[in-house]
């Protein structure tokens, strides 16, 4: 497995796919997926991404009913609520300073692959 | 004007000659420096020329003696072209992204390689243009002649390393250029380049460490103007900011890199800026560490990810709090085994980031954890290397090659995983990792050298391999090993030893002109002539001479074939390799008792032509293998 897949498979923490904290009450979290699945069927903007650890990412009505399944179980929700633990952010962790696009000022490479 | 004519000839000579190499083919080379035997017949040309017009000038000048022939300063330019390609293709060609021209006159006027790879360097050159320019004209250009080089060594690698980049496909382009800077028969500037390259890689990623290390060998000028930037630490005295200065003055691609010395100067430094911590610490050393890309992975982000799950693992806190979210959940899990589970799977993912890098795991601080991941991360490297080896053991023992680039980004990305897996094994794995490479990827190697041709990348493949099994004793193989080093290291292929049934073998070999070289030189020889007595007593003459001297010498070794026949078909072999013609496809005719022509049916690229004229010491047994040929070619197989 490589490091995408840990942080793709962090990033549908149920918690984050849901938006809820992770001690929100069970009718709270069924209250939210509602209110998503919804949402998303009339296409409203806001309800199409969520925040993750790693930025925002998609959200789709599957991802939506997969975690409020996953969250019904009580084993599995507190596997997930470890993971939950950390405050999402909403881009990518701050790069550190570098020469951007050094490559391709001085004409030695990735400049085909915009 | 027997001098113009001279030159003049040179031209229509170098541009016939160029005509034949426009297209991105395999052009049949001299095994001689002749390009840099043309460019010092130019430059004497040149520098003859410009005595002369700077004698009629000043004589018109002071004298009011008749201008000097405006023709002649025109052939003179010509000429000085000639003699420094450099700079037009530098200056002019590759900025603007000539490929096709840049890369013909390269390859026309290369100076001489050590390592016979004169193609590499119109490679190199196509590269660099269609680098500078991109379009898909010019890049398939460049993959075209890439994919149609005779032989690739270093300068090959690096133009495939920079249209990969180009591409955007930047891993394998750093695998590459690592593995130009590393292998043993390099060009020195073909290194210098891929330093530079790695250095500006690692510039844009902001990794002040890589630069260094990579300025660290012999790099070039933008390599070390990186470093210094890299380095410079605000505020800096005003001594280090003229060395800086100055350094940047000598430094190609000024333009580019001067609103980064301007930013120094001012003041920023390229130190990473601080993150502030989350509310979570463990998770967030976590989050932090596998943002990473692989190749902005640090230690230090490694060390706190390692820390957290130990806290995290032992945490009191974090049992009594699994406990009680347990009970409220009504959560019949085992808590300690679910913590365990977590942290394992929180290990993999550190797994995960590290194997894929360049980093050592030795200096963390021992923990039950650190030692997880240490067994984790040899695991995924061990699976990494057995992967693309077993992938080369696969073709070798299937005789499927590949292109000759894509053999050499193979063993970059091979040596990329076993110097990874280097890093983290213990004693008992380095055993593990021998027998990978030996003799599975070895083999590849033998072929690499014999059947391809490709002995740059097989010696380096032998070198690795024999350090290796230096480091595990194995003695027998790492003898094996180091005698193919020095097999493929020399100057010349190894030549393979005249089979003992050798019926005709002449030690001395063929030296066959190439009839074209020869006449042009033989023709510079009345023109030289005339030049040396038209410059009277100019203490040119003597020069003049002494290089015509050493031209009509130089072609009697621009064609050395060795021809040996056998009961099984005709060994072929020159400066650039062997080659094994069978019986079928082999004519021989005798033209006296001593001198027969082999003509090939089938031959590679390098062997040019493909009739030679062979002499022999003992003309019986010249009859005698002709007779054995013929009986059987025409004795049907069973």
């Amino acid at each position: 497995m490589s490091s995408e897949d840990a942080r793709r498979r962090w990033c549908e923490c149920p918690f984050f796919v849901l938006g809820v904290a992770a001690d929100a009450p069970r009718a709270e979290i069924e209250r939210t997926a509602q209110r998503l699945l919804a949402e998303l069927a009339v296409g409203r903007e806001k309800a199409k991404t969520y925040a993750t650890p790693f930025g925002p990412r998609e959200r789709t009505p599957e991802l939506v009913r997969a975690a409020v399944a996953e969250l019904r179980d009580p084993d599995k929700r507190l596997a997930h609520e470890l993971w939950a633990h950390v405050e999402p952010a909403s881009s990518a962790p701050p790069a550190q300073a570098r020469w951007d696009g050094a490559l391709e000022a001085l004409g030695l490479g990735r400049r085909l692959a915009r | 004007m027997p001098g113009v004519g001279f030159a003049v000839l040179v031209v229509f000579w170098l541009l016939a000659r160029g005509a034949r190499g426009a297209a991105p083919q395999a052009q049949p080379q001299s095994d001689v420096p002749f390009a840099a035997l043309v460019r010092i017949l130019a430059g004497l040309g040149a520098s003859t020329m410009a005595v002369i017009v700077a004698r009629d000038g000043l004589g018109w000048a002071r004298d009011g003696a008749p201008e000097p022939p405006r023709a002649l300063m025109a052939v003179d330019v010509v000429l000085w072209s000639i003699a420094i390609p450099d700079l037009w293709i530098e200056g002019v060609l590759v900025p603007i992204g000539a490929a096709r021209l840049s890369a013909w006159l390269e390859r026309t006027l290369a100076p001489p390689s050590a390592y016979h790879e004169r193609d590499g360097a119109g490679l190199l050159v196509a590269a660099r243009a269609a680098a500078r320019r991109p379009s898909t004209a010019r890049l398939a250009y460049a993959r075209r002649a890439i994919a149609r080089a005779p032989q690739i060594g270093s300068r090959g690698a690096a133009a495939h390393a920079l249209l990969l980049a180009v591409e955007g496909h930047l891993d394998d382009a750093r695998a590459l250029f690592q593995l130009v800077t590393d292998v043993h028969f390099r060009e020195p500037g073909t290194a210098r380049f891929a330093r530079d390259w790695l250095a500006v890689d690692a510039a844009s990623r902001g990794d002040r460490r890589a630069i260094a290390r990579v300025a660290r060998e012999r790099a070039g000028r933008l390599a070390r103007l990186l470093a210094a930037l890299a380095s410079l630490e605000a505020p800096a005295a005003w001594s280090a900011r003229a060395r800086l200065c100055v350094r940047w003055a000598f430094t190609p691609y000024r333009r580019q890199t001067w609103p980064l010395v301007r930013r120094t100067l001012a003041g920023a430094t390229w130190t990473a800026p601080h993150e502030p911590m989350l509310s979570d610490a463990a998770l967030e050393a976590h989050r932090r560490l596998l943002g990473r890309g692989p190749h902005e992975v640090r230690l230090r982000d490694v060390r706190a990810a390692v820390e957290a799950i130990e806290t995290l693992s032992t945490s009191a806190e974090l049992g009594a709090r699994l406990a009680t979210r347990a009970l409220a959940l009504g959560a019949t899990t085992d808590v300690e085994r679910l913590r365990s589970d977590w942290c394992r799977a929180l290990t993999a993912d550190v797994a995960d980031v590290v194997a894929p890098t360049d980093l050592s795991l030795e200096h963390l601080e021992s923990s039950p954890t650190k030692e997880q991941l240490l067994d984790a991360v040899r695991e995924r490297r061990r699976a990494a290397l057995e992967g693309l080896a077993a992938d080369v053991r696969a073709r070798t023992s299937d005789r499927r090659d590949l292109p000759a680039v894509e053999e050499w980004l193979a063993w970059s990305r091979i040596a990329r995983a076993l110097r990874r897996a280097l890093r983290s094994a213990s004693d008992a794995e380095l055993a593990v990792l021998h027998r990978i490479v030996y003799p599975g990827v070895t083999n590849w190697a033998v072929r690499l050298c014999n059947v391809r041709g490709l002995r740059w990348l097989a010696s380096h493949v032998f070198a690795t391999s024999a350090t290796l099994a230096e480091r595990v004793h194995d003695v027998a193989a790492a003898s094996q090993l180091r005698s193919n080093v020095r097999g493929c290291s020399a100057a010349f292929l190894p030549r393979r030893a005249l089979p003992e049934d050798s019926t005709v073998g002449d030690e001395r070999g063929n030296r066959i002109a190439r009839l074209g070289s020869f006449l042009f030189l033989f023709a510079l020889v009345p023109l030289g002539v005339a030049t040396a007595v038209w410059l009277g007593n100019s203490p040119f003459v003597p020069v003049v001479l002494a290089l015509l001297a050493v031209a009509l010498l130089l072609p009697t070794r621009v064609r050395y074939v060795e021809a040996a026949v056998t009961e099984d078909g005709v060994l072929i072999q020159n400066a650039r390799g062997a080659f094994f013609a069978e019986v079928d496809d082999v004519t021989m005719v005798p033209i006296t008792s001593r001198a027969t022509w082999i003509r090939l049916a089938r031959r590679p690229r390098w062997i040019a032509g493909g009739t030679f004229l062979t002499f022999s010491r003992a003309p019986d047994v010249t009859r005698s293998a002709l007779a054995s040929l013929r009986a059987r070619a025409t004795t049907p197989g069973p």
